[in-house]
């Protein structure tokens, strides 16, 4: 059976208003019953007591003067008392003498000594006296029977009016208890539907005013901060979420740039070692030469054969060093393409002549197919033919002796170039980053060819900035290679123009300079020579000066009409000379145009030497014509302040 | 059945004072008995405080049984006396007269006077007596003059009366 505590409230709150009012019920009526039961036999014993003490009375006469029937006569009297069963009177030598009986009982041959209260009857004994003589005895029994029919009666009436009050309390209890249970049963209701589905927007019902109400509406509150709150937390968390998420995708980002910033200084590391290898082998094959040409003892021939070597290594040299700055003008973006409309196909066979002697060494075939003449492009032509000239080059270089290359041009949606060889091929593990700079197949120092690598990434860049695309295909390794390049073609005009190359070496105009005043100012004997005869052979008249204070100097005598300084000097460098220079006057030499002639070849030396006041910028190595032509440039723009100066 | 019962309860009360009692017949006995409980029915006019005297007129036909049931008994606090009397006596309280005695006599001397008279003859009320004897179906029970018991000045109590065959006579005689 359950325990109270554990009850339905509806249950307790029935046993909480039946169990009491109950008890009182069945205390109070027994106590009643009780009382009247007690009180009944009090009243019975006086009654009966009382008779037998006056009918004795009325009974000496007769018991004296021998009057049986007169005994009688007396005892019937008792007929009125329909409780009282049989009454007997005694002689005093203990006879019976007279009788009264209500029911079959008779009386005894001699009365009992005492009055007997007992459970069925009452038995009273008195003596019977006159005038303080004994005379006899009476006896008399009443029957207690009606007394137990009371009690019957009156418990079975009470037990009635029990359950009657009892079902009355129970049909008001059932009514009432609803006031109080059905709040709370509502309330557990929707704690419990709360707390299963975890829908805080349920409410519960809040009619009464009674504490149940209270904590109802204190539930309901309690329920509207707990949605709030969880809208909080939801939002909060989401927000968290998105913080995380966010954190994470930094990280990642961090991780990968991280590793990218790695993998791009272990490419660098590589690269210096390559670029210093690249470097000293054609410097070793210069000053080798050169040593061997001071030593005079040489012939000839031999002289002739090493004036060629060091001119061929100096110029390997100055490509690698252009490729670098190729590289690194097209890395800060400083990278300019003099586009024109040019002939792609007298490009493809420039490029073709060039390489065609290092092919014939290796024993190479190569093929050059060219369908379409002319084909009529925009572009820089100078580029345009590094790229073709960089992929030509490549395959010579990665096909081994007796292989085969070959050159393609089409029309196809525009122009597609395709270089093929026989040669070493591209693992495809390397293949997507065979056009990033600084990366080789081999980046170790034992590596089978030479170069900086970066010959493709060089092209790539320069095809894109043509707005064409360059892809490589390789069926692995030893399977040869196939690059191809795709540039928008362009109506074909009827004036082709030549590609311009400076390779060849071209015809001195000595006329160029004419009449024009140089200043040539380097710290570096060899490299003020070279400047001197160089501009000297075009017709300029130049002077020298191995430092700045000399050649302000120099200014100072006579106003030339052009500089051409080196920066990097000891004391005050070029850009010292420069600073100085312009704080003169013009009638001074402030104005005069300036050429920065120097090693720094970077774009950010360009920007500081023309921040510094350069009108111009040449890289070492330089081409002679180059120079001869921007000396020409920039005395002809200045042309009549110069002559008006003069 | 319950007659000799009685009877006994009245030997067994004068037996040990009366040696002879057999030979008093059982009616005189009873009538000794209830001369005796006369004493306690009937009311005197006068606070009495002597010996009450019960006094037999002419021959005695108690014998010792009626000296056995009063002697050392007291009625009302006094003690019993019994006499034989061969006059009025104006000491008596009650007078028994038997059949044989000169009855008119001794009504004579009680008349007016607080005694009870007693007799046993059935012309003893119109002679002017208070209570008679009778047989009745061999019981003895008496009747009572409650007119000669006011001339006398005695009163009887009521439970007395009910046992008694009432008798009113005397308004005539007067």
């Amino acid at each position: 059976m359950t325990p109270f505590r554990d009850l339905p409230i509806r249950r307790k709150l029935l046993l909480l208003t039946l169990a009491p009012t109950g008890a009182a019920l069945l205390l109070a009526s027994t106590g009643f019953l009780t009382w009247d039961i007690v009180e009944r036999r009090r009243e019975i014993r006086n009654d009966v007591e009382a008779e037998a003490l006056v009918l004795p009375e009325n009974l000496a006469a007769s018991i004296t003067f021998d009057r049986p029937e007169e005994i009688d006569t007396t005892l019937a009297v008792l007929k009125i008392r329909p409780h009282v069963r049989f009454a007997c009177v005694y002689g005093l030598t203990g006879t019976l003498v007279g009788s009264y009986r209500r029911g079959e009982e008779r009386c005894g041959p001699a009365p009992p000594s005492q009055n007997a209260f007992g459970w069925e009857t009452y038995e009273v004994v008195s003596d019977i006296k006159h005038e303080g003589d004994l005379v006899g005895r009476f006896y008399m029994s009443r029957d207690l029977r009606d007394v137990h029919r009371r009690l019957l009666v009156g418990s079975v009436t009470i037990l009635g009016l029990l359950l009657l009050a009892v079902g009355a309390a129970l049909a008001l209890a059932r009514r009432m208890q609803r006031s109080v249970s059905e709040p709370l049963l509502n309330l557990a209701d929707t704690a419990r539907r709360v707390s299963t589905t975890r829908d805080y927007s349920l409410r519960a019902a809040a009619p009464t005013r009674d504490e149940i109400g209270v904590v109802v509406r204190s539930f309901n509150e309690m329920l509207d901060q707990i949605a709030e709150r969880t809208a909080e937390l939801s939002k909060a968390n989401a927000e968290l979420q998105h913080e995380i998420e966010e954190r994470k995708r930094v990280e990642r980002d961090r991780v990968v740039a991280l590793e990218r910033e790695r993998d791009a200084n272990r490419l660098k590391d590589e690269f210096l070692a390559t670029l210093s290898h690249e470097l000293r082998t054609p410097m070793n094959a210069v000053l080798g030469w050169a040593r061997v040409l001071r030593s005079t003892a040489a012939d000839e021939p031999t002289r002739e054969r090493g004036l060629e070597s060091i001119e061929r290594n100096a110029r390997a040299q100055a490509r690698l060093i252009e490729d670098l700055l190729e590289i690194s003008r097209i890395v800060t973006g400083k990278l300019r393409l003099q586009v024109r409309e040019v002939d792609l196909a007298a490009i493809v066979d420039t490029a073709v002549d060039i390489v065609r002697p290092a092919a014939l060494a290796k024993r190479l075939r190569l093929d050059a197919d060219i369908d379409v003449r002319p084909a009529m492009t925009l572009g820089d032509p100078d580029r345009l033919q590094q790229v073709i000239w960089n992929l030509l080059s490549n395959a010579v270089k990665f096909t081994p002796p007796d292989g085969q290359v070959s050159v393609r041009l089409a029309r196809k949606n525009g122009l597609v170039l395709t270089v093929q060889d026989s040669g070493s091929g591209i693992e495809p593990k390397f293949l997507p980053h065979v056009f990033d700079a600084f990366r080789q197949a081999d980046g170790s120092a034992t590596r089978e060819h030479g170069g900086l690598g970066l010959g493709l990434a060089i092209a790539r860049q320069l095809v894109e900035a043509h707005g064409g695309t360059i892809e490589a295909r390789s069926a692995g390794k030893d399977r040869g290679a196939v690059f191809e390049v795709f540039l928008p073609s362009v109506i074909e005009s009827h004036q082709p123009v030549r590609a311009s190359t400076d390779a060849g070496g071209e015809a001195v105009d000595s006329s160029l300079l004419a009449g024009v005043d140089v200043l040539v100012v380097d710290d570096d004997e060899d490299a003020r020579l070279l400047l001197q005869m160089t501009l000297t052979g075009y017709g300029a008249v130049v002077t020298t000066a191995a430092s700045a204070r000399e050649a302000l100097a120099a200014i100072e005598r006579s106003v030339p009409h052009v500089v051409l300084s080196d920066i990097g000097m000891p004391h005050e460098d070029g850009y010292d000379l420069l600073r100085r220079l312009r704080a003169r006057s013009p009638e001074n030499g402030g104005a005069i145009p300036a050429i920065a002639v120097t090693a720094y070849a970077s774009a950010a030396d360009r920007s500081s030497t023309q921040a510094a006041g350069y009108q111009a910028h040449v890289a070492k190595p330089f081409e002679p014509g180059d120079v001869a032509r921007l000396v020409r440039r920039l005395v002809s723009s200045n042309n009549l302040q110069v002559t008006s100066h003069k | 059945m319950m007659r000799p019962l009685l009877v006994a309860t009245i030997f067994a009360s004068a037996s040990v004072v009366v040696p002879h009692a057999q030979e008093i017949s059982q009616e005189y006995q009873i009538k000794a008995a209830y001369l005796y409980n006369f004493l306690k029915y009937v009311d005197w006019p006068e606070p009495i405080n002597r010996t009450f005297m019960i006094c037999v007129a002419g021959q005695n036909p108690f014998g010792s049984v009626l000296d056995g049931l009063t002697s050392n008994e007291r009625v009302r606090g006094n003690p019993v006396k019994t006499e034989i009397i061969l006059g009025f006596e104006p000491g008596c309280d009650v007078i028994f007269t038997p059949r044989t005695s000169n009855i008119p006599a001794y009504l004579q001397g009680a008349a007016g006077k607080p005694i009870l008279t007693v007799g046993e003859t059935p012309r003893f009320i119109e002679q002017g007596g208070i209570v008679n004897f009778f047989l009745e179906n061999g019981k003895v029970r008496f009747e009572i003059n409650r007119n000669a018991a006011e001339r006398a000045g005695l009163r009887f109590s009521s439970r007395l009366l009910q046992l008694a065959k009432i008798v009113d006579p005397g308004a005539e005689e007067r």
